[in-house]
């Protein structure tokens, strides 16, 4: 259970100073663009990056469908 | 409704550049604003060099592009190379954190948002729809509203937010750009803390002795009375940063962690395959190696290492 606890903690720890550290956001970013060019590239990723970016989104909250 | 209300139509794609990118250049704005108030950027003399460099990287690419294209369909294109993206050039920047100084980000800082804005500026006035002269003047009219607000020294949020959203719709409808309204209203938030340093002081000094003294010793869990004054001192401390600074401060992890990743997503996803136009219309009529054959009038040329793919004219 301390061994847990321990581990738990160290992880929030890491966590929280990779967040804080100044390169966090770039990594980030970084990481995102290689996903998005990787999945624009894959054959069937393609198709859904493409989709998923122009679905036409609807007003769900107000019951109002997308035309 | 959904076309009435959204003109340009609502998809994934429009809802994160029309919408959440808004935010990041917010954030942005507020920290230009920074900068030109007790920064880096405060006087005439160190704020005009981003933003020559900013010109010189907006005309420079332009007249490249120009000087290929000129006579062809793709001229009226010119405005394109003129546009440097500043969430990813912020983005790149930071990963170099520490071994870059910090005059230098807050210039290339500068150098990108005047660049971005410029690029904002050309779209807007030689690509974009007809412009909506009467929603951007009621816009300006709601942002001359919020400058009297912080001129009379208004510091509750609400009175800056809720007209901050108003006129980001006007610029959204007017045809302009909306993230050009992120980085107008940042201008307007005020900066002033709602109490002077000196007060801050005094109060501060004041609930510390009260705190202490309210404070049981031995007891595990404070009493109402200590909590009492953590409250006033929490409260004191909010009043005390200038309301640009807490909505910096506030935003932050969320434009980093969230909207730039999401924005990311969306945009950047470019398939390889369409460098194949390059190769199928751009070079196959003007190949470099016959480019610089003809110029410099070597046969060598024609074994040069540029192997750029050669194909009929």
């Amino acid at each position: 259970m301390y061994r847990w606890v321990r581990q738990h903690y160290q992880f929030q720890l890491r966590g929280r100073r990779f967040l804080e550290a100044p390169w966090s956001g770039g990594l980030v970013l970084l990481f995102s663009v290689a996903v998005a060019m990787l999945l624009a590239n894959l054959p069937h990723g393609r198709r859904r990056v493409t989709n998923g970016c122009s679905t036409s989104t609807s007003l769900w909250w107000c019951g109002v469908p997308a035309v | 409704m959904i076309d009435w209300m959204f003109p340009r139509g609502l998809t994934l794609q429009t809802f994160v550049n029309d919408g959440l990118v808004v935010v990041f250049f917010f954030l942005i704005g507020l920290e230009i604003k920074r900068e030109i108030v007790v920064g880096q950027l405060s006087s005439v003399k160190k704020a005009i060099l981003p933003v020559l460099a900013a010109l010189g990287g907006m005309v420079v690419p332009a007249l490249i592009y120009f000087s290929f294209n000129a006579g062809t369909v793709a001229a009226p294109g010119w405005g394109i190379p003129t546009a440097t993206d500043i969430a990813f050039a912020i983005g790149i920047l930071s990963i170099f954190s520490d071994r870059v100084p910090i005059s230098l980000k807050i210039f290339l800082t500068a150098l990108a948002v005047a660049d971005d804005l410029g690029a904002i500026l050309v779209i807007a006035l030689f690509y974009g729809e007809e412009v909506n002269l009467l929603l951007l003047a009621i816009a300006i009219l709601i942002l001359v509203g919020i400058y009297f607000l912080n001129k009379v020294g208004e510091t509750r949020i609400m009175f800056y937010l809720v007209p901050a959203f108003v006129v980001w719709a006007l610029f959204y409808y007017s045809g302009i750009h909306s993230t050009l309204s992120g980085v107008v209203i940042a201008m307007f938030i005020p900066m002033k803390p709602p109490l002077q340093q000196g007060v801050f002081r005094a109060e501060d000094e004041r609930f510390v002795r009260c705190a202490a003294e309210s404070r049981v010793p031995g007891r595990r869990f404070s009493n109402e009375e200590h909590r009492h004054y953590l409250r006033m001192m929490s409260s004191l401390a909010t009043d005390s940063v200038g309301m640009s600074f807490r909505l910096e401060h506030l935003l932050a992890p969320y434009v980093t962690f969230l909207i730039m990743p999401i924005f990311a997503f969306a945009n950047a996803g470019v398939s390889i395959d369409s460098l194949e136009y390059f190769q199928s219309s751009t070079l196959r009529r003007r190949p470099v190696r016959s480019v610089w054959a003809s110029s410099s009038d070597c046969s060598w040329a024609s074994r040069s290492v540029f192997s750029w793919p050669v194909g009929s004219p």
